[in-house]
């Protein structure tokens, strides 16, 4: 098994007024290829703050993240934040954050179109993954057309359509009631055990977490796995 | 990289309903499409004025005036010698050379006198026993047709003296110049003879249509008493452009007096660049207000996609990408803009006058309506949008300048992607993390 992705000692802090809030302080990460990996932790404890990190949404104020054997900091000392997160990462958060103005396959081809794969390659992909997260009805529909739970649905085709290596999940399932969570949860289980995917999801939701092979707590800006 | 960018932007203009544009496309377009609209109509009347005054001036002047004084007295006795001689040395430049006598005089009709100019040119010339008038003698318009002129003693005189003098065809009026001379010189005695009104004719501008009644030269010499000679040469140039650098050559070849257009009609040429001035100001106006209106849209068109700017940039698409988005945004508005604009423009330039015709019409049935119906015993006074006898045209003038309207299109365009790029610029700087913390708009 090989090192997907591993973060050294990172540390992110946040100006509040006068106060330093140090939300991270040395957060050590290591995830093997195909693992799927929940990370528990309450509200407030910093898992959106670690999550964003990881996707390069933010830029931690020290420590290293390296994801498929190169730096973090090195996409950003070329210029190409853009194309790590292109490349590595899917991103599926608690608000599904479809664009409103493209419809549902068009909204899942987007990854594939910014990548610059033309548009016909990235219909077939788009349908074929909207046909596994059971939504291939739905495609020319409008994101305010369909349900929540089918909306995070496609939220999940379109982090995992161009098959990148590292699927980040924030609260997923925040906003979803009981019984779309559970579908929710088993689909994502499904397509991690399909793909084989590299899986981080953050919550604070026992059952998404539980699903999880191995499963993090996050207290104190750290780290501590739990059985 | 470019075509999803594309793709973006347009869905952003027109919007996933079936409406052709969405409201902040709409807003832009309207934007863009009435400045150029405005813009081309407003610069074809601009330029129609421009041209017909010039034309009308440079139609009927000499464009150089050669003469021995520079006061006009002295008579040139061997004038088709010099203009044999002129006209061979400078045939390149030279469209025509005659000789003319151009003079004060007074006007005698029954009781009244009336001050006028004469002027005084070789015309008509006989061919075939028709006459054939020089290309650039002005419009006859009454009586039709060109038979009119050079029988015994018979003049022209411009439409609007006949009207203010009531003269018409056929009528007799006597002209009063100095014998022997061009000047007023002591002893001078008064030379007087019958004319006939011929015809009248219209040059265009009010003043020389008021004022100047036109002869045949041998008529003229005749009246003035002076033999055959002229009171100055008149050049007409190839190239109006090039009056000053003409001037130079004849300098060279003619030792007296010479006066170019320009020179003589010093205020008439400052007033036509004064308002190109006021033009290029008018066009530099438009130009600023419809930067603003896409300046004002694109933010918009920013402000309202601000959650879809943080998914992008999550997704993977770089700064330059979402800058390239919202500049096409403000660049296909503008486009647009332009090219219905100043198609309209077009349109609406060549139908002006019928355009305002109904308006006049329209005007003056609602006014006399009105009148009518709520004022006691009202009387409607006819509206006149363009006021015809006021601003001297039988039709609008109007020119619509190709080279121009390229050029508009192009500015257009080219600032409408520039006034864009601030507001594409700060939608590329957005942070991703703070959109997307944030939780949307
Ligand atoms: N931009 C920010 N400025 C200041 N404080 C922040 C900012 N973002 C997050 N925080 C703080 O960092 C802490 C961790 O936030 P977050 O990572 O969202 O926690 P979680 O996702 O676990 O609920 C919170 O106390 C939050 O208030
Ligand atoms: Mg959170």
């Amino acid at each position: 098994m090989s090192v997907c992705l591993q973060t050294k000692d990172l540390v992110k802090r946040y100006r509040d007024g006068e106060l330093d809030v140090e939300v991270l302080r040395g957060v050590n990460l290591t995830v093997e290829t195909g693992e799927f990996v929940s990370i528990r932790g309450v509200s407030g404890a910093g898992k959106s703050t670690l999550l964003n990190l990881l996707g390069a949404l933010d830029t931690p104020d020290s420590g290293d993240i390296i994801v498929d054997g190169m730096s973090i900091r090195e996409y950003q000392r070329r210029g190409e934040l853009h194309i790590y997160r292109n490349a590595k990462t899917g991103l599926i958060f608690q608000n599904h954050y479809l664009m409103p103005d493209f419809s549902v396959i068009e909204n899942v081809m987007m990854p594939l179109l910014i990548r610059g794969e033309n548009g016909k390659k990235a219909r077939i992909a788009a349908q074929e993954m909207l046909e596994r997260v059971g939504l291939a009805h739905r495609t020319t529909h409008f994101p305010e057309q369909i349900s929540g739970g089918e909306s995070q649905r496609v939220a999940v085709a379109r982090a995992m359509v161009h098959k990148p290596p590292l699927i980040l999940a924030d609260e997923p399932t925040g906003n979803l009631d009981s019984k779309n969570r559970g579908r929710f949860i088993d689909l994502l289980a499904r397509l991690q055990g399909d793909y084989q995917l590299t899986v981080i999801v953050v919550t604070h939701e026992d059952d998404l977490a539980n699903a999880a092979r191995t499963q993090y707590l996050m207290a104190e800006g750290s780290l501590v796995q739990t059985p | 990289m470019r075509k999803i960018q594309f793709f973006i932007a347009w869905r952003y203009l027109k919007g996933k309903g079936s409406a052709l544009l969405s409201m902040n496309a709409r807003l832009s377009f309207i934007g863009v499409f009435t400045g150029a609209t405005l813009l081309v109509i407003v610069l074809s009347i601009f330029n129609g004025f421009q041209r017909q005054l010039k034309m009308s001036i440079f139609e009927f002047d000499p464009h150089i005036r050669l003469s021995k004084d520079s006061m006009d007295a002295v008579a040139i006795k061997d004038w088709k010698i010099w203009k044999k001689k002129l006209y061979d040395e400078l045939s390149s430049e030279v469209e025509t050379i005659e000789g003319i006598i151009q003079s004060p005089a007074i006007l005698r009709r029954k009781s009244t006198i009336e001050h006028v100019f004469l002027r005084a040119i070789e015309l008509p010339l006989q061919n075939n026993s028709y006459y054939t008038f020089p290309e650039h003698f002005p419009k006859i318009v009454e009586p039709q047709g060109m038979n009119a002129l050079p029988k015994g003693n018979s003049c022209l005189i411009g439409a609007e003296m006949a009207v203010n003098l009531g003269l018409r065809v056929g009528d007799t009026i006597e002209l009063v110049v100095p014998r022997g001379q061009f000047s007023l010189q002591l002893g001078v005695t008064p030379s007087l003879r019958p004319f006939t009104v011929a015809g009248f004719f219209k040059t265009g501008h009010y003043q020389y249509d008021s004022r100047v009644v036109l002869l045949a030269l041998d008529q003229a010499q005749n009246l003035f008493a002076i033999g055959d000679s002229v009171q100055q040469l008149a050049v007409r140039v190839k190239d109006t452009n090039r009056l000053r650098e003409v001037r130079q050559k004849f300098l060279v070849h003619w030792p007296y007096s010479v006066r170019t257009l320009e020179e003589e009609q010093r205020n008439f040429f400052a007033a036509l660049r004064l308002e190109k001035t006021i033009m290029t100001t008018i066009v530099f106006l438009f130009i600023i207000s419809a930067m603003v209106g896409i300046i004002v849209a694109t933010y918009n068109v920013v402000r309202s996609h601000r959650r879809d700017i943080g998914i992008l940039k999550a997704l993977g698409m770089s700064d330059t990408g979402i800058l390239l988005i919202f500049t096409m945004t403000g660049f296909i508005m503008g486009s647009l803009g332009a090219v219905t604009g100043i198609l309209t423009g077009i349109f609406v330039s060549l139908k002006l006058e019928s355009i305002i015709g109904f308006l006049e019409s329209s005007i003056n049935t609602i006014g006399a309506w009105y009148a009518q119906t709520f004022q006691e015993g009202g009387i409607w006074f006819k509206v006149q949008l363009i006021p015809r006898d006021v601003y001297y045209f039988d039709h609008l003038p109007i020119h619509i300048d190709p080279a121009f309207l390229h050029t508009v299109a192009a500015v257009a365009i080219l600032l409408s992607g520039m006034a864009s790029l601030i507001p594409a610029w700060k939608a590329s700087q957005m942070e991703p993390v703070k959109i997307i913390r944030g939780g949307g708009d």
